[in-house]
């Protein structure tokens, strides 16, 4: 079996702020392997973007970042800079670009920076690149600036100037979340193609796991700073073993047909003051007494939940 | 008459660009119509329009029977305060971060009714437990609150008139899934106990499958199916 | 979105705890209520008439109270000169009515007699020459009564010997301490000193912070200058920040043709030249060369400062009028004026606020300069400004009126200027906050 293409191990990561340090990862772990894409889903604070900027060395200085092991593709990761191999979009488009430069040039400038292409080979590249992402009149387009692009198309622009850095491992962080409900299938649709067709590893980021449904092999929940659930995508979908997923998934319309949308109560917890043990007890519809005081136990078996609803399977008592 | 908004033949250009073509649409009263489409569809001047927060070129709205005008005056506000209201996409942004949540909710009792303050506050009290909101909640301002409470807030102050219709321009696409849920059930609980109707504009076509009764897509501005 | 902060209530509440983390703006603050404090009560406790002229002394170094040896007109006249001395010294104690000075007279063709304020560093620096000296082959002992503009103060008198050509041989330095003196006939005018005393020396009025080359209190001065620039400073930019917001307010929210007209006159009015209209103003209001203007002088910013507010406002409210809850109220059936006056201009207040604290040193400083170059107020009555003008002309000799003056005006305009940015910065804070 092949060694997994990206390895962190209790990755944690502290944020300095005004009112207190924010816990905003707390021992995450994972795997991507070649030609996999991972779905990392949670809702809004819940630490998956903190995450995947913390594997890009894209937090600011002040942060603490640490993990038991975090490789990339053998190298160690979280050695202060960025990590070769790896590229990133993001969930506004519109940011991703500069106004001032055209966007055939920014797509090219990975390729003259990173990959010593000359300025016209990186033109030509570019270009190829963009028509990959099946933006018409690719060639005319890469003289366009940024607003004169819909936003499908711009995010796609966004992904051929990822591409262009020759990345192992792609980090997408919210990509279409901005974007229109066809146009998010057709970018997924393209992710999918290109991790099958050039082996492309994915860290996908959504709070929206109907969306990673049909294209993720595998998805990873996060709740409160810790992957409380793993599994491969039509498991989790099918049998959710962490309450919190099963309360995600019983909000969903498209799995709830006729019935009425579960809503859980409350909010997440304060990073700043993480709960001790279990951080979903709090919400938790079948939470045990010793939830609260103890953690439960990771275990690292094809599909685990953090819940001590699913402990005691293993347990020899 | 059980038909309670119609819009017949509305046409509104922005200098060269029709952004509405044409526009008819019907919703009968205890009705949950949805209105899809992409951005740039015209949804949201649809629904604008309709509540007169922008004129229209051509065509009428007649709701409940009343023809309403092209260009609304304040007075015309007024008298449709009662009957018509909207809620916003942005929670943050659809209430005044100056005032407290006292203030916001009894705004539109201030404007539209001679209820004197201490029943206001009662009525905005009422309200404020109906969505589940803690009793503290009046005193404070609403950058304290989370989204989907903000979105709360924002339908209480909508409906503490009592308005027959209820436009909701995609109140829940800046939520979290779970938070977006507890939004539709609420709509849902309030169509069952007031006799409310919705107009609800969204982009997700799974959850408009699953609130509403009928639904219209548009396209460039026009109606894309009948 | 992150749960709800219990901390969080009042917008002035977090702003003001914001301020209170800021030591500049604290440190403005201090100094801000600290110069109103000296304006409201220094008249109470220091009762002293600003206008009127102490003539015994003119351009005092700020001193807690002088000592004046009184000369009397009958007493004996000047001091007898031995007939031999050996060295440069005094006759006679010095004062400033006379420092009578004698040295022998041998040794040279000529003499010349000089006075410095420092210590002489050479031949070539001797000082002020007050008088050349030839013995006149009888008397071995010259002397020298020097009565020119003396003050209280140390000076170093030097004798030269000159030689043929006039140039400086050899010279000694004395150094004397001059005391300060007044005849008695002033201090019985200025009722110092009644007709039948006769007493050796008289305790002159103190003034802490000097005075004037006119003789008047600096420190009153001082007083009522900071009350007559403050007053411009504090009235005006209030009264023109609100005029420029609620134009500013209407034109933003109004938009359409409303407002590209209104911002046509204001951007008429930014292109006005003020002093140009400061002049206009006096001539209008027949105010003479010599009288004061502050009437013209408020006027004049009142009218030509408002548009600069008014753009600002006007910007702010086109964004904010864009918030859903604008729609909201205005589908609650609220009117416009309604609309601008509850629900826009307090979200524009903050950065109102921030203007108005960069308006106010704007204010005083305009004023200072227009009493500085004769346009604002002047003498007798006083402002920084103007007795900044009055100190230029005594800058070498005696720069405490002109210091004085200028680091009030320099103080005032520094603390609001940290409290300003003190303010601005709180407000992001918030800002930033709100959008999280």
């Amino acid at each position: 079996m092949k060694a997994p293409l990206l390895q962190v191990d209790q990755l944690r990561v502290q944020l300095p702020s005004p009112r207190g340090t924010v816990h905003a990862v707390r021992d995450a772990s994972f795997t991507v392997a070649q030609g996999e894409m991972l779905a990392v889903v949670g809702e809004s604070g819940c630490g998956k973007s903190v995450t995947a900027q913390a594997l890009m060395n894209l937090l600011p200085p002040a942060a603490e970042v640490s993990a038991a092991a975090a490789l990339f593709d053998g190298q160690p990761l979280l050695v202060g800079h960025y990590p070769r191999g790896m590229a990133m979009v993001f969930q506004n488009p519109m940011a991703t670009f500069n106004p001032v430069l055209t966007v055939g040039y920014q797509i090219a400038e990975p390729l003259r920076v990173l990959h010593g292409y000359t300025r016209h080979d990186a033109e030509r590249e570019a270009v190829r690149l963009l028509e990959r992402m099946q933006v018409r009149d690719a060639a005319q387009k890469a003289h366009r600036y940024a607003h004169e692009f819909s936003g499908g198309m711009l995010q796609r622009a966004a992904i051929a100037m990822a591409l262009a850095c020759k990345p192992l491992l792609l980090l997408a962080d919210e990509p279409t979340t901005a974007l229109d409900v066809s146009t998010q299938h057709e970018v997924m649709q393209l992710l999918a193609e290109l991790r099958s067709e050039q082996q492309l590893g994915i860290l996908f980021i959504t709070h929206d796991l109907g969306l990673v449904e049909r294209h993720a092999n595998r998805v990873a929940v996060m709740y409160a700073g810790q992957i409380i659930e793993t599994a491969a995508t039509s498991n989790v979908i099918s049998t959710p073993q962490h309450p919190y997923t099963q309360a995600l998934l019983a909000a969903l319309p498209a799995h709830n047909r006729g019935k009425r949308l579960y809503s859980l109560e409350g909010s997440p917890p304060d990073l700043r003051q993480p709960p001790p043990a279990c951080a979903f007890t709090a919400r938790c519809p079948q939470a045990m007494a010793h939830c609260s005081t103890q953690s439960p136990p990771v275990m690292a078996d094809s599909q685990h939940a953090r819940c001590w609803l699913h402990a005691g399977d293993l347990c020899d008592d | 008459m059980t038909e309670l908004l119609r819009v017949s033949g509305l046409c509104k250009s922005f200098g060269d660009s029709r952004v509405l073509d044409d526009i008819h649409l019907v919703v009968q009263r205890g009705e949950i119509v949805g209105l899809a489409g992409e951005s740039g569809s015209g949804k949201s001047t649809l629904a604008r329009c309709i509540t007169g927060l922008h004129t229209y070129d051509s065509g009428s709205v007649h709701f409940d029977g009343r023809l309403l005008p092209r260009r609304f005056s304040a007075a015309d506000f007024r008298a449709q305060a009662r009957h018509v209201q909207m809620i916003f996409q942005d929670p943050l942004s659809s209430l005044n971060p100056r005032l407290t949540i006292a203030d916001i909710l009894c705004e539109p009792l201030r404007l539209n009714s001679a209820l004197p303050r201490d029943e206001q506050l009662a009525l905005a009290t009422g309200w404020l437990q109906r969505m589940g909101l803690p009793a503290d909640t009046l005193s404070r301002y609403p950058h304290a609150f989370s989204g989907g409470q903000l979105q709360r807030i924002g339908i209480a102050r909508a409906l503490i008139n009592q308005p027959q219709l209820l436009v909701c321009d995609e109140p829940i696409s800046a939520l979290d899934v779970s938070v977006q849920a507890q939004i539709v059930n609420l709509l849902l609980d309030l169509r069952e106990e007031l006799g409310l109707t919705l107009l609800f504009i969204g982009h997700d076509p799974a959850m408009l499958a699953y609130l509403c009764d009928r639904i219209v897509t548009m396209d460039k501005g026009r109606i894309a199916d009948g | 979105m992150t749960p709800p902060a219990a901390e969080h209530g009042n917008l002035w509440r977090d702003v003001g705890r914001d301020l209170a983390r800021n030591p500049a703006a604290l440190a403005g603050l201090a100094t801000l209520l600290l110069l109103t404090l000296f304006c409201l009560l220094g008249p109470l406790l220091w009762r002293v008439d600003p206008a009127a002229m102490d003539l015994t002394q003119i351009s005092q170094a700020p001193q807690r109270g002088l000592q004046t040896v009184v000369i009397y007109a009958d007493a004996p006249g000047s001091a007898p000169v031995p007939d031999n001395i050996d060295t440069l010294q005094l006759l006679a104690p010095a004062h400033t009515e006379s420092v009578p000075l004698a040295w022998p007279g041998s040794g040279a063709e000529r003499f010349a007699l000089y006075r410095h304020t420092l210590p002489p560093s050479g031949p070539r620096d001797l000082g002020l020459p007050l008088a050349t000296l030839q013995p006149d082959g009888t008397a071995s002992v010259l002397h020298y009564n020097d009565q020119l503009l003396l003050e209280n103060r140390r000076y170093y008198y030097s004798v030269a010997a000159l030689d043929a050509g006039n140039a400086v041989a050899h010279y000694r330095t004395l150094a004397v301490d001059v005391a300060h003196a007044t005849p008695a006939e002033q201090l019985r005018a200025n009722g110092l000193l009644g007709a039948d005393e006769r007493p050796a020396t008289v305790a002159l009025p103190a003034h802490p912070f000097g005075t004037d080359k006119l003789g008047r209190d600096l420190l009153a001065r001082l007083i009522e200058g900071g009350r007559t620039s403050l007053f411009i400073g504090f009235a005006a930019p209030l009264l023109y920040v609100l005029a420029g917001a609620l134009y500013g307010a209407i034109a933003g929210y109004r938009g359409g043709r409303t407002d590209t007209l209104m911002m046509a006159f204001a951007d008429f009015i930014i292109a006005l030249p003020f002093l140009l209209f400061v002049i206009l103003l006096r001539i209008a209001f027949g105010i003479g060369p010599g009288d004061s203007g502050i009437t013209a002088l408020l006027v004049a910013l009142l009218l030509l400062s408002w548009p600069n507010t008014a753009r600002l406002v006007r910007a702010q409210v086109l964004q904010l009028r864009s918030m859903a809850y604008v729609d909201a109220a205005r589908l609650q059936g609220a009117s416009g004026f309604y609309i601008v006056w509850r629900h826009l201009l307090p979200n524009v207040l903050p950065s109102l606020l921030v203007t108005l604290s960069f308006a106010i040193p704007s204010a005083i400083f305009t004023e200072a300069f227009l009493s500085f170059i004769g346009l604002g107020v002047v003498p007798p009555a006083a402002s920084w400004g103007s007795m900044c003008n009055e100190g230029l002309s005594t800058l070498l000799t005696h720069p405490h009126e002109l210091l004085f003056p200028a680091a009030f005006i320099s103080a005032s305009v520094l603390a609001f200027n940290l409290v300003g940015d003190g303010l601005r910065d709180a407000l992001d804070v918030q800002a930033r906050e709100a959008r999280q």
